[in-house]
């Protein structure tokens, strides 16, 4: 039996499993769902090729058919170790893969740059980029390698985008209250500013292998940690401040609604089972609310008036 | 026929200004060692993707997509060409000693800046092991985050190549071929 062979096996196992752990579950997603909404899933650190990473799959897939997400963000560490991503990113997913639902990655730590180039991952040659779906504007960044480049293309796009939900996605958490890791201070203290000035709204992240919803930082806005798509590392929560809601104890990818200014998340684990759910509101956006405000004084001149 | 008089003298006004200034900062440069290593450096990063360029002409296009075979090809072609074209590399060769103390001093200054939590962070997964020029970066260890203010404060290098922390040392990586195209030890101070 080759590799290929006994992934296949291990898929076919876990989905008998999860088909017993979904009757016990009733997958609920209590998502709105609802028609022209825009729906999505979030996955990071995955790429281990184990029996876990393979199980989350067959969960997320089954869960597409209770909540059609149109496309799957992945945060970075899409591949540890030697590059096989027929059995770490291919096999997995095959089922959204042959249902044709994109993936759009972000490079973490174990990342090959390379990996820019494979066109399952949609990232066309780039190592940071942004793409629309519906009212929501992505930007997705390389964190392992912040330099000026793309600061100013971060800066171009945001200031130039009229967007009503502005989403980063990365791999380094700008906060976190994991033991191993922890926050990415470093990182934090030149792309937050940025996140701040132009009224993003959510940032989701991986690096740390848990779930972590953190309450909401400088601009309002509410940071993810869904690092536990493959990778785990069960306890490592500190559960301080300024966590908001966390998970540790199995893998675990979210899934995430947009509606108008209401975006609805919910965090699923392997087995189907909800850790984590609610609702964010629209950040305002400091752009465009200071180009609608009115203008504190008149410029001198003639005042004119409309016939 | 006044007024095209007129703008070439501005023209002739605007080209002196300039020359002037190019004049002036020809000398500035000269008259400064740091300027002059820095350019010195930019020359070798240069002359280093020249190399690279070339090395890329040969290897399989990835460039509109590709799988993961394709990949994996790519990286394998481009990182044998290259060592080809640089077996005599050393350590030192693109790090020379004209820059090594000017980065060494920025090194210094940015970590001098930092509480020892910060630092501890900063170490937060940094491969341990002995960097070669020429060497293939190992594909079981992660990159560690190259602290973005320092990226910033050192010179900017061309999309395909990289700093990256390994140990103590600074290594400058081809991220396209996956080699360590030279390095300079014992630049990072130790964890406080």
């Amino acid at each position: 039996m080759n590799s290929l062979q006994r992934a296949l096996l291990t898929v076919l196992t876990g989905s008998l499993l999860l088909g017993v752990l979904a009757a016990q579950t009733g997958q609920q997603t209590n998502l709105p769902n609802k028609a022209g909404s825009v729906k999505f899933a979030v996955m990071g650190d995955m790429g281990t090729g184990d029996a876990m990473q393979l199980q989350t799959g067959v969960q997320l897939s089954a869960m597409r058919d209770k909540f059609p997400f149109e496309f799957v963000l992945m945060l970075g560490d899409n591949v540890y170790g030697t590059q096989d991503f027929s059995k770490k990113f291919e096999v997995p997913y095959k089922t959204l893969l042959d249902q044709k639902v994109p993936f759009y990655a972000a490079l973490g730590n174990h990342d090959d740059q390379n990996e820019v180039f494979y066109k399952n991952y949609n990232m066309n040659g780039k190592r940071y980029y942004a793409f629309e779906k519906g009212t929501a504007k992505f930007f997705v960044l390389d964190s392992t390698r912040i330099d000026r480049p793309q600061l100013d293309w971060f800066d171009k796009e945001l200031s130039s985008t009229g967007s009503e939900w502005k989403i980063a996605f990365f791999h380094h958490p700008l906060y976190s209250t994991g033991g191993t890791h922890g926050p990415e201070v470093a990182v934090r203290e030149v792309v937050e500013p940025m996140l701040v000035k132009y009224g993003v709204d959510v940032v989701f992240t991986g690096h740390e292998h848990f779930y972590e919803r953190i309450k909401p930082q400088l601009g309002g806005i509410t940071h993810f940690i869904s690092g536990a798509g493959g990778q785990l590392r069960k306890g490592d929560l500190h559960r301080v401040d300024p966590m908001a809601a966390g998970y540790d104890a199995d893998r675990s990818f979210m899934l995430v609604e947009i509606d108008g200014p209401t975006m609805y998340f919910q965090s699923i684990t392997r087995t189907g089972q909800v850790v984590d759910s609610g609702t964010i509101a629209n950040v305002p956006d400091p752009k465009r609310s200071t180009e609608t405000s009115p203008p504190i004084s008149l410029p001198p001149g003639p005042i004119t008036t409309q016939p | 026929m006044r007024i095209q008089c007129r703008l070439s003298l501005l023209s002739a006004a605007i080209v002196a200004g300039l020359l002037a200034s190019a004049v002036q900062l020809s000398a500035q440069q000269e008259q400064n060692p740091t300027a002059l290593a820095l350019a010195a450096f930019t020359k070798r990063v240069n002359a280093y993707m020249d190399l690279h360029k070339k090395a890329e002409e040969g290897a399989p296009d990835v460039s509109k997509g590709a799988t993961p075979a394709e990949v994996m090809v790519f990286e394998k072609a481009l990182g044998d060409r290259i060592k080809a074209a640089r077996s005599t590399a050393q350590q030192g060769d693109v790090f020379a000693p004209d820059v090594a103390p000017l980065f060494k001093t920025i090194f210094a200054d940015y970590y001098r800046r930092r509480s020892g939590r910060e630092i501890r962070l900063l170490f937060d997964e940094v491969p341990n092991f002995k960097p070669q020029v020429n060497m293939t970066y190992p594909v079981n260890l992660p990159k560690a985050n190259f602290p973005p203010r320092l990226a910033l404060a050192m010179p900017q290098l061309p999309e395909q190549l990289e700093y990256r922390l390994v140990g103590d040392s600074l290594v400058m990586r081809d991220s396209k071929a996956n080699l360590i195209v030279d390095y300079i030890p014992g630049i990072v101070p130790a964890k406080r």
